[in-house]
């Protein structure tokens, strides 16, 4: 890998976490953002202790999915295995974000998944936004129930912790993690005023389609949404 | 037209697109912004996988109502139909927006109209903004549907979906847009804090007027 290609993908990172900083999805010292390095179980990610504000290239850890850090000067987040188990989980997974964004967290705190309630989340998540078991920080059954979580999806809430958004490409991820924020306060909102009328059994076989064909990352035929 | 027309409403599909993005009206990939061309059964629309922050004026697209390409560039956006099916029956109309502000879209999932609580929801949008059924994006149905939901009025909530509103002109569809997000935001909050009050139909003529007068875009024969 040259050193361009090497700098391009660190400024991508910065950029898209200044971008969901601004958005207000995540705030200092949590979330964290990481890309696949092609071809090698490798990735560049977010450092722990994360200030989004001051956040720099030379700040972006380079990382074995084994752990080994290769090239920083800076220690990585400490959620990098949940990202290094997700890649290898899902080969075209190319970018990961991680936020503890507000009413998503609110969401999964209270243990609530999002069903279907517009088709812009079918096209895009892939469907319902479900939420995982809950596990502690940082081991294996974080990861391993976060990625059922997902199932064939994008997305999901992770039980009394935050978001996990999947795509294949950063500015794709990007999109997942807004939109899983907006789905949650839309879908607090509806359910403070009584309850959403879900459209899963008819926007389904419309939208699935057009998400398997752009934005799909798992490895698997959807059965449902 | 000649192309320096053109160029300057494309300017303005491009002002309008990143005014609502600005106003926190819709995220990038999501929502349209469509205006007319002159008297030509055309119109400039934002393309799909629209990225506000980013978008210029020459990926903006330009179309003919039968969806005819008549520029290079982006595809159009792919919810084109519901703009053609506004611009096709209100001869009026020169802009269409479509968002899925979030307040709005609350309503649109509880399937909940917002009820004339204020004057000024009047004046500009002809009075209450009624909830379409359901029908499906990127299928003729949803103008149907849209514009059963609209009747004489410039903006309506679109069922598990969003919102679209129309304006005689583009800073008039952004107010419409604006002002739909903030009447749904009102009436969500008043419905949890309490029961809102409705305003009482006998003293609301004037504003009716108003509306007729200043910013209706329906054909005539709509209007009460």
């Amino acid at each position: 890998m040259s050193l361009t290609d090497d700098d391009q993908m660190r400024l991508e990172i910065v950029n898209a976490s200044k971008k969901i900083y601004s958005r207000g999805l995540v705030q200092a010292g949590e979330g964290n953002l990481s890309l696949r390095i092609p071809g090698k179980d490798e990735m560049f990610i977010t450092p722990t202790y994360n200030s989004y504000e001051d956040l720099v290239k030379a700040n972006i850890v380079h990382i074995k999915f084994d752990g080994i850090v290769m090239n920083s000067t800076r220690q990585p987040s400490s959620e990098y295995r949940l990202h290094a188990d997700l890649y290898k989980a899902r080969p075209k997974v190319m970018a990961i974000i991680h936020t503890h964004s507000p009413y998503a967290t609110m969401l999964s705190a209270a243990r609530l998944k999002i069903p279907v309630l517009i088709e812009e989340q079918v096209i895009f998540l892939g469907g319902h936004v479900d939420v995982s078991e809950f596990a502690s920080a940082h081991t294996e059954e974080f990861s391993k129930n976060a990625i059922k979580g997902l199932g064939t999806r994008n997305a999901t809430l992770m039980a009394n912790h935050g978001v996990l958004a999947c795509g294949k490409s950063m500015s794709d991820t990007i999109k997942m993690a807004e939109l899983v924020e907006k789905l949650a306060w839309i879908y607090y909102g509806a359910k403070l005023m009584g309850g959403p009328v879900s459209i899963s059994d008819k926007s389904c076989p419309m939208f699935i389609e057009l998400f398997e064909e752009k934005f799909a990352t798992h490895e698997n035929l959807i059965s449902d949404c | 037209m000649e192309q320096d027309k053109i160029k300057e409403l494309r300017n303005s599909v491009v002002e309008a697109a990143k005014s609502i993005f600005s106003k926190g009206l819709v995220e990038n990939n999501e929502g349209n912004v469509s205006i007319r061309v002159g008297k030509n059964e055309e119109y400039l629309i934002t393309p799909t996988a629209n990225q506000y922050d980013t978008l210029t004026e020459d990926q903006i697209v330009h179309m003919a109502f039968d969806g005819t390409p008549l520029s290079s560039g982006k595809l159009p956006s792919s919810e084109a139909k519901l703009h053609t099916a506004i611009f096709k029956s209100r001869p009026k109309v020169q802009c269409v927006i479509h968002t899925h502000s979030t307040f709005a879209t609350m309503l649109s999932v509880v399937r909940k109209g917002i009820p004339i609580i204020m004057e000024e929801q009047i004046i500009y949008l002809g009075g209450s903004i009624d909830v379409s059924n359901y029908g499906e994006a990127h299928t003729d149905d949803i103008g149907d549907v849209a514009l059963k939901a609209l009747g004489y009025k410039n903006g309506a909530i679109l069922a598990n979906h969003g919102v679209i509103v129309c304006g005689k002109s583009a800073s008039n569809a952004v107010k419409n847009a604006e002002l739909v997000e903030k009447f749904a935001k009102i009436y969500w909050g008043s419905l949890l804090v309490g029961e809102p009050h409705l305003l009482i139909e006998e003293n609301l003529e004037r504003f009716h007027k108003m509306f007729q007068q200043l910013f209706a875009n329906c054909p005539r024969k709509l209007l009460k």
